[in-house]
C-alpha cells in the first residue's frame, strides 16, 4: 500500500490543500500551524474512519473559517491497483465516500468502506470510542506525535499489529518452528505438574506424590521400628525372665555355702570372745599394780620435790619483805609533800579573796564617781533648757501680735490682686473717647452735654444726642464693656474679701508681714529643737533621778567599806585606786595556779608510792601464799604415804608383775586365734550373704516383672504387627522409589520442554531482530545486537546491545529519550518491512515530528535508517518543522505555509503542490 | 490299631502383610478358621481316634486374645482330643502363649478336647503313644527328637507310638518350607526316627503333603498360604492309619479353597490380551475372589500397551483376592509411537523434546529409564491434550 496524494477541503485550516507523496521518500516541513500534523490525520481519517461519523471526532474536523464538511481525496496504491478514495465526513448517515478502483468499479458508501476495509486489514471506526480505536488503526505505521519514544511493545494500540507480526514472523519461518497450541497445552501442562510437585529449589512438595511416598515412607519406618522395638522388648523379657531365673539358682547355691562358712567362724569367734572377756579383766589387775606402783614411786619423787621447791620459796620472801618496806617509807615520805603543798595552797586562796573583796570596794567607788560626773553635765543641760524655753516664750508673743498672713494667702491674695488688673486693663481697652470738634447744635453725650473741643472717654453704651439726633455709642461693639466691668467688679470685690479677712490693709501690707511671721515661726522651731537637742522636759526628771541613786551608792559604799578605807577624791583617783588592787589581784592568781601545780606533783608522787607498795604488799603476800600451799601439799603426802615409802614401793613392784605375766598368757592365746580375721573373715560373709540375698530379690523381681510382660495384654499381636509394619516399609520404599522415578522424568520433562521452547523463540524472532538491527546499525555501529523475547504468542522485553562498546544489554525503558525514539522507529520500520508482503510490497510510515530528542549529531544516522527502509521498498513520510535538517535525506519535500502566509499570497496559489 | 487325622501349620493369625487391601487381607486370615470347620468335617466322616497338629497351629507366639478365643472355639468343635506342639511360629518356653493364664483359662472352658503336649516325654493316648517334640524355641540347634532315641522301647508297650514333630527334615534338605529359616535349625534326624521303634513320624513345617520316608509324612498345611512349588500339595490333611510294627496307612484328604496360582507371561504388545486370558483360566475353578495369584511379567511393551496393560492388571488387582505383580517388563515405545511424538509437524516443541527423550533413552543406561518414564509421561500428557484438543 502506498500513499500518492492527499486533498483536504474544510479540514480545519485547510480551506483546499492538497500534497502529492513521493513513493518512497516524503518529507513535509512547514512553520508550527501550518497543518502538517492535520495532513497525515485526514490520511489516516480517510482510511479508517467512516464518514458518517458524528460528535467530537467530527467537530474536531471542522474548519472554523471555511464552509462545508470536511472532506478527504485520497490516492493510493494497493495491491498493485490504483485507487481513489473520496470521503465528505457529513456526520449524517448519507454521508458520501467514494471508492474508485482505476479502470475497475467504482464503489460508493458502506460498500466503498467494506472494500478499503480489506484493503487495509484494518476496522472502520466509528461511534463510541471512536477516538481511542482510530488510535489503534495502523498504530505501528503512524507515529504520532508525542509517542515516538513509547516502547512498542507495550499499550493497546500496538497489540494488533504485534499479533500480525507474530503470526507474519511464523510465516517466515522455514518449516514450522512456531509453539502450536497443542505444544502450548503439552508444555503447561508439563510446568504445572513440576510446579504442582516441587518448590522453588527443585524439592519436592509435601503433598506431591514423591513428597507423599517418603512422609508415608517415613511414617512406615517409624512403625516398623516401633513394632520392632515391641518385639525386642518381648524377647528381652524372656531373656530377662531366663537370666534371673540363672541367677536365683546361682545365689541360693552360693547362700548356702557361705551361710555354712558362717557358722564355722562363729564357733572361733565365741572362744575369742571369751578370751577377751578374760583378757580385759587381767589388763584390768595389772592395770591397777601398776597403777599402785606409780603413785607410790610418784608421791615420793613429789614429796622430794615439794621440799626443794619449798627452799626455793623461802629464798624468794626476804627480798620481797625488804622492798615492802621501803615502799611503805617512800608512801610516808610523799604524804608529808602533799599535806605541805595543799596547806601553801589554802593559804594563798584566803589571800586572793581578800583582795578580790577590796577590789569590789575599789569598783563601787569608781562607780559612784561616775554617776557624779554624769549628774554634773545633766544639771548644766536643765540650765540651758530654761534659758531657751524664757526666749522661747518672747518669740511666740511677737507671733502673735503679727496679722496671720502666711506664704500661701499671700500667693492668693497676688492672684486676685493679678486678675483685677487683669480686669480693669480690659475694661480701660474697651472704652471710646468722643471728642467734640464743632457742632451747630446741641450736643450731650450720655445726658452729659458736650461742647465743642470737650471730650469724654466712655466705657458703656451711652446715648449721643447732637440736637434732634440720638445715637448711641456702644464701644466695644455690643456687650463685651458690660461684661468686662462685671469681671472687674467681681475681681475687686473678691480681693477686698480676702484682704478684710486677713486684717490687713492691702496687699502690700500683706508683703510685709508674711516674712516677719515666717521669719520668728523659723525662730521658735529653732529654739524648740534646741530644748529637744538637751534633753527637752525630761531632763530635770533625770537628774532627780541621778541624785538619788548618788545618795544609795554613797550610803552603800559606806556600809562595805572595811575600816581605814580612803575614799578616792574624783573619778581619776577611783580609776587608778582600782586599777591598783586589781593589779595584786592577778599576781595572787598565777601564784595560786604554781601552787596547785606543785600539789599535783605531789599527789602524783604520793600515788606512785602507794602503787609501789600495795605492789610489793602483793608480792610478799604471794610468796607466802607459795610457801603455805608447798608446805601444806608436802605435808598431806607425808602423811598418807608414811614414812617407809621404799617398802611400799617393792610390794607393790612384785605385784605388778605377777598380774602382767598372766595377761601375757591371755594376750598369746588370742593372737593364735587370729581374732580381726576371723572378724574380717566373719563381715565379709555377712557382707556376701547379705549382697547373696539382694541379688536374688532382685532377680526374683526381675524375673517377676518379666513373666508379667511376658502375659500380654493380647489386644495385640507384636509378631503380627511387626510383620503387617515391614510390609508396610517395603510397599512405601517401592512406592518412593516409583515416585523417585516419575518426579525426575517430570523434571527432565520441564527442563527439556524450557530448553526447546527458548530455542523455538529465539529462532522466531530472528528475522525481526536482524532488520531491527540492520536499521540501528548506522546508529550504533556495526556490532549492535538486538534481542526480543517472545513467549505465549507476546512480544516482551526490547533490549539492546553493544558488545563492541563492552556494556551490558539495555532495556528499552533504561535508554536514553533520544535512542528510545530511535530504536523505536527501528523496530517499527522492520515490523512494517516484514508486515509490508501482505500489502502489496510496501506500507507507509509516518513520523511526525519523531525525533525531536534525538541528538543532531545522531541526524544523519537517523536519516540513514530511513533511507534504508525506503531502499527495502517502504514510503517513509516525515513531518517537521525543519525540513531542511532532512535534505540529506534526498526526499520529494512538501512545505506548508503557516495561516500567515498563506493569508499574504494571492488567490488561488492555494495548494501547495505536491513531489 | 488306630486312625487319626495328621496336620500342621495351620499358622492361625498370619498377617498376609503383602497383600495391600486390608479387606482381602481379613478374608485370607479367615479362610484358615473357615479351613479348620472342614478339618472337623474330616475328623468326623473319617472317625478318626484322635487330631495331631504338628507345629504352628498359631503364626506367632504372641497371638491376640481375639485370635486365641477364635481358635480354640473352633477347636472346639472337633469331636476328638487334638493334641498339639509348639511350632517354630508359636514356640514354647517362658512367657509361650502356652503359658498365658488367657490360653489356659479358654482352653480348658471352650477346648478341653485340646492339650498341648509341651514336654518332651511320652504321652499315652489311650490308642497309641505319641512322643512330642516341642520346639521350646523358635530356633533350636539341636534335634527336637532326639530324645525319643533314649527311650526305652520296652517300656512303650504294644500300642503304635507316633512321633509328633515340627522342624527340617534331611530329606529334603535345609531348605524347609518355612520362610524365615535363618540356618540348621530345628532339624530333624527322620531316617533315625524310622526305625522299628516307630510306627509313624507326624511331621511339621513343609506346607506341602509329603511323603518324608515309609513312616515319615508331612501333611502340609490345611489351606494354602503362598504359592506352591512345582510339585507341593498344599491344603490337605493326613489321614493316617498306625499299628504297632507295621507300615502307616497314609490319605490326603483336601481342606483347602484357596486357589494360589502363580502365572508367568513373557509377551510383547499382546501382553494385555494374554493376561486377560491366562488370569480367567487360572481363576475357573475357584472363582475370582477365591484366588490369589503371583504374576510374573516379562517382555517389551510399547506405551500403548503397557497402558492397556495397566488396565487389564488394576481390573484384576481388584477382583482377585490378590494380584501380585513381578513386573519384569521393558516399556518402550513403539516406532510407530515415537514417531506420533517425533513427528508432529505443527508442534515443534512436543517433536524436539520427544526426539531428545528418545535419544537420552539411546544413550547412558543410567538416564534411560528416567526418559523412558518421561516419555511415558509425555505421551500420556498428548493423549490428554489431543483428546482435550478434539
Amino acid at each position: 500500500m502506498r500513499l500518492e496524494s492527499v486533498t483536504l477541503r474544510s479540514y480545519r485550516i485547510h480551506a483546499e490543500t492538497t500534497v502529492a507523496f513521493d513513493p518512497s521518500r516524503t518529507v513535509i516541513g512547514g512553520p508550527n500551524e501550518a497543518g502538517k500534523s492535520t495532513i497525515v490525520e485526514a490520511v489516516h481519517r480517510a482510511l479508517f474512519l467512516r464518514a458518517r461519523t458524528s460528535g467530537a471526532l467530527l467537530d474536531a474536523m471542522r474548519s472554523s473559517v471555511h464552509p462545508g464538511p470536511p472532506a478527504v481525496d485520497l490516492r493510493f496504491e494497493a495491491e498493485g491497483r490504483r485507487y481513489t478514495l473520496v470521503k465528505q465526513f457529513t456526520g449524517t448517515n448519507s454521508a458520501p465516500t467514494t471508492l474508485v478502483e482505476e479502470g475497475g468499479a467504482t464503489l460508493r458508501n458502506e460498500q466503498a468502506e467494506e472494500r478499503l476495509r480489506d484493503l487495509l486489514d484494518a476496522e472502520m471506526v466509528a461511534g463510541q470510542g471512536g477516538e481511542r480505536r482510530l488510535r489503534m488503526q495502523w498504530a505501528h505505521l503512524w507515529v504520532w506525535q508525542g509517542v515516538a519514544g513509547h516502547d512498542p511493545l507495550e499499550g493497546e494500540p500496538m497489540e494488533r499489529p504485534l499479533e500480525r507480526l507474530s503470526r507474519r514472523l511464523g510465516g517466515l519461518q522455514e518449516g514450522d518452528v512456531l509453539e502450536s497450541p497443542f505444544d502450548a497445552a503439552v508444555g503447561a501442562a508439563v510446568a504445572g505438574i513440576q510446579a504442582a510437585r516441587t518448590k522453588a529449589g527443585g524439592a519436592p512438595r509435601t503433598d506431591s506424590p514423591l513428597g507423599v511416598a517418603e512422609s508415608a515412607l517415613a511414617a512406615a519406618r517409624a512403625a516398623a521400628a516401633g513394632a520392632r522395638d515391641a518385639l525386642d522388648a518381648l524377647a528381652d523379657a524372656v531373656d530377662e525372665a531366663e537370666r534371673s531365673g540363672r541367677t536365683i539358682a546361682e545365689s541360693d547355691a552360693s547362700l548356702a555355702a557361705r551361710r555354712r562358712e558362717q557358722e564355722d567362724t562363729g564357733r572361733l569367734l565365741e572362744e575369742v570372745g571369751r578370751l577377751e572377756i578374760l583378757r580385759a579383766h587381767e589388763e584390768a589387775a595389772a592395770k591397777v599394780a601398776s597403777g599402785r606402783l606409780g603413785a607410790l614411786e610418784d608421791a615420793d619423787r613429789q614429796i622430794l620435790a615439794s621440799d626443794e621447791t619449798i627452799l626455793r620459796i623461802e629464798d624468794r620472801r626476804a627480798p620481797a619483805v625488804e622492798r615492802h618496806a621501803a615502799a611503805v617509807l617512800a608512801e610516808q615520805e610523799a604524804e608529808r609533800r602533799l599535806a605541805a603543798a595543799r596547806r601553801e595552797v589554802d593559804r594563798r586562796r584566803a589571800e586572793h579573796d581578800d583582795v578580790a573583796a577590796i577590789v569590789e570596794i575599789h569598783r563601787r567607788a569608781e562607780h559612784l564617781e561616775r554617776r557624779r560626773t554624769e549628774r554634773e553635765g545633766l544639771a548644766g543641760r536643765c540650765a540651758r533648757i530654761a534659758e531657751i524655753r524664757a526666749r522661747l516664750s518672747g518669740l511666740e508673743s511677737r507671733l502673735a501680735a503679727l496679722p496671720v498672713v502666711e506664704a500661701a494667702d499671700l500667693a492668693a491674695l497676688s492672684e486676685l490682686e493679678r486678675k483685677r488688673d487683669a480686669a480693669r486693663t480690659r475694661v480701660d481697652a474697651i472704652a471710646a473717647r468722643v471728642e467734640l470738634l464743632a457742632a451747630d447744635a446741641p450736643v450731650t453725650l450720655g445726658g452729659v452735654p458736650l461742647g465743642p473741643g470737650g471730650s469724654e472717654t466712655i466705657g458703656a453704651d451711652t446715648d449721643l444726642v447732637v440736637g434732634g439726633t440720638r445715637l448711641r455709642i456702644a464701644p466695644g461693639g455690643g456687650t463685651s464693656l458690660a461684661e468686662a466691668r462685671r469681671l472687674l467688679d467681681e475681681a475687686v470685690a473678691s480681693l477686698e474679701a480676702r484682704i478684710r479677712a486677713a486684717g490687713i490693709a492691702d496687699v502690700d501690707e500683706a508683703r510685709r508681714v508674711q516674712p516677719q511671721r515666717q521669719s520668728v515661726a523659723s525662730q521658735l522651731d529653732a529654739a524648740r529643737e534646741a530644748i529637744e537637742g538637751l534633753g527637752g522636759a525630761s531632763a530635770d526628771a533625770d537628774l532627780i533621778r541621778l541624785d538619788d541613786e548618788i545618795a544609795a551608792l554613797d550610803s552603800a559604799l559606806a556600809r562595805s567599806a572595811p575600816p581605814g578605807f580612803a575614799r578616792p577624791a574624783g573619778l581619776g583617783e577611783a580609776i587608778a585606786a582600782r586599777v591598783a588592787v586589781e593589779g595584786r589581784l592577778e599576781s595572787l592568781v598565777r601564784e595560786s595556779s604554781t601552787a596547785a601545780a606543785e600539789v599535783q606533783a605531789a599527789e602524783r608522787i604520793r600515788a606512785d608510792a602507794v602503787d609501789e607498795r600495795e605492789c610489793t604488799a602483793a608480792q610478799v603476800r604471794h610468796v607466802e601464799d607459795e610457801l603455805r600451799t608447798a608446805t601444806a601439799r608436802r605435808d598431806v603426802l607425808v602423811s598418807e604415804h608414811g614414812t617407809d615409802r621404799a617398802g611400799a614401793i617393792a610390794a607393790a613392784r612384785l605385784a605388778r608383775d605377777e598380774a602382767d605375766a598372766a595377761l601375757a598368757g591371755t594376750v598369746a592365746a588370742l593372737s593364735r586365734l587370729q581374732p580381726d580375721v576371723l572378724r574380717q573373715r566373719a563381715a565379709m560373709l555377712a557382707r556376701a550373704v547379705e549382697k547373696l540375698t539382694e541379688a536374688r530379690q532382685a532377680a526374683q523381681a526381675a524375673r517377676t516383672v518379666a513373666l508379667a510382660r511376658l502375659r500380654t495384654e493380647g489386644t495385640v499381636d507384636p509378631h503380627d504387627d511387626l510383620a503387617r509394619a515391614r510390609a508396610a516399609e517395603r510397599a512405601a520404599e517401592a512406592a518412593v522409589a516409583h515416585a523417585a522415578r516419575e518426579a525426575r522424568a517430570h523434571a527432565l520433562l520441564a527442563r527439556l520442554f524450557a530448553e526447546k521452547k527458548r530455542e523455538i523463540e529465539a529462532r522466531f524472532v530472528a528475522p525481526l531482530v536482524v532488520r531491527v538491527a540492520d536499521y540501528l546499525r548506522p546508529v550504533f555501529g556495526p556490532d549492535v545486537q538486538v534481542a526480543v523475547d517472545h513467549a505465549d504468542g507476546r512480544f516482551r522485553s526490547l533490549v539492546v546491545a553493544r558488545p563492541g562498546a563492552g556494556a551490558p544489554p539495555v532495556p528499552f525503558a533504561a535508554l536514553s529519550g533520544g535512542t528510545r525514539e530511535q530504536v523505536a522507529a527501528a523496530f517499527r520500520l522492520a515490523m512494517a518491512e516484514i508486515l509490508a508482503p501482505d500489502h502489496g510490497g510496501c506500507l507507509p510510515v509516518v513520523f511526525d515530528d519523531a525525533f525531536v530528542n534525538s541528538d543532531p549529531g545522531r541526524t544523519g544516522a537517523v536519516q540513514s535508517m530511513l533511507d534504508l527502509a525506503a531502499n527495502r521498498g517502504l514510503q517513509v513520510i516525515v513531518l517537521s518543522c525543519n525540513h531542511r535538517d532532512y535534505d540529506p535525506l534526498g526526499a520529494a519535500v512538501v512545505e506548508l505555509l503557516s495561516p500567515g502566509q498563506r493569508a499574504s499570497r494571492p488567490p488561488g496559489a492555494g495548494s501547495p503542490g505536491g513531489a | 490299631m488306630v486312625t487319626f487325622l495328621h496336620t500342621a501349620d495351620w499358622q492361625l493369625g498370619k498377617p498376609f502383610s503383602g497383600v495391600g487391601d486390608a479387606g482381602k487381607r481379613a478374608r485370607i486370615r479367615q479362610e484358615r478358621f473357615d479351613a479348620l470347620r472342614r478339618v472337623r468335617d474330616v475328623a468326623r466322616e473319617k472317625r478318626v481316634a484322635f487330631v495331631l497338629v504338628a507345629g504352628d497351629l498359631f503364626d506367632s507366639p504372641t497371638p491376640s486374645k481375639t485370635l486365641v478365643a477364635q481358635a480354640l472355639g473352633l477347636i472346639g468343635e472337633i469331636p476328638v482330643p487334638v493334641y498339639v506342639i509348639p511350632g517354630n511360629h508359636d514356640h514354647g518356653g517362658l512367657g509361650s502363649l502356652w503359658e498365658q493364664p488367657f490360653f489356659v483359662s479358654e482352653q480348658r472352658r471352650h477346648a478341653p478336647g485340646l492339650r498341648p503336649l509341651l514336654e518332651r516325654r511320652p504321652v499315652d493316648v489311650g490308642d497309641a503313644v505319641i512322643l512330642p517334640c516341642p520346639l521350646l524355641r523358635r530356633h533350636d540347634t539341636g534335634d527336637p527328637s532326639a530324645w525319643v532315641h533314649d527311650l526305652d522301647a520296652a517300656a512303650l508297650g504294644d500300642k503304635p507310638r507316633i512321633v509328633l514333630a515340627h522342624g527340617s527334615t534331611a530329606t529334603f534338605g535345609q531348605a524347609p518350607d518355612g520362610e524365615d529359616v535363618a540356618g540348621p535349625a530345628n532339624l530333624i534326624d527322620a531316617d533315625r526316627l524310622q526305625g522299628p521303634d516307630v510306627d509313624y513320624v507326624a511331621l511339621g513345617d513343609w506346607h506341602g503333603f509329603l511323603e518324608v520316608g515309609p513312616k515319615a509324612w508331612y501333611s502340609g498345611t490345611h489351606e494354602t498360604d503362598r504359592f506352591p512349588r512345582p510339585g507341593q500339595r498344599p491344603g490337605h490333611v493326613a489321614c493316617v492309619t498306625a499299628t504297632r510294627g507295621g507300615a502307616p496307612a497314609v490319605e490326603a484328604v483336601a481342606t483347602g479353597r484357596l486357589g494360589w496360582h502363580a502365572v508367568s507371561i513373557d509377551a510383547g504388545d499382546d501382553a494385555p490380551a494374554r493376561c486377560e486370558t491366562e488370569l480367567a483360566a487360572v481363576t475357573h475353578g475357584a472363582g475370582f475372589d477365591a484366588c490369589l495369584v503371583a504374576l510374573t511379567l516379562s517382555g517389551r511393551l510399547s506405551l500403548g500397551a503397557r497402558r492397556e496393560l495397566d488396565r487389564v492388571i488394576e481390573s484384576w488387582s481388584h477382583r482377585l483376592l490378590d494380584l501380585g505383580l513381578d513386573d519384569r517388563t521393558t516399556t518402550v515405545p513403539s516406532a510407530e509411537e515415537i514417531r506420533g511424538l517425533v513427528e508432529r509437524a505443527g508442534d515443534p516443541i512436543v517433536a524436539g523434546v520427544a526426539a531428545e527423550l528418545v535419544r537420552i533413552m539411546e544413550g547412558d543406561p543410567a538416564a534411560a529409564d528416567d526418559a523412558r518414564t518421561a516419555i511415558d509421561i509425555l505421551h500420556g500428557l498428548c493423549r490428554t491434550a489431543g483428546e482435550a484438543g478434539r
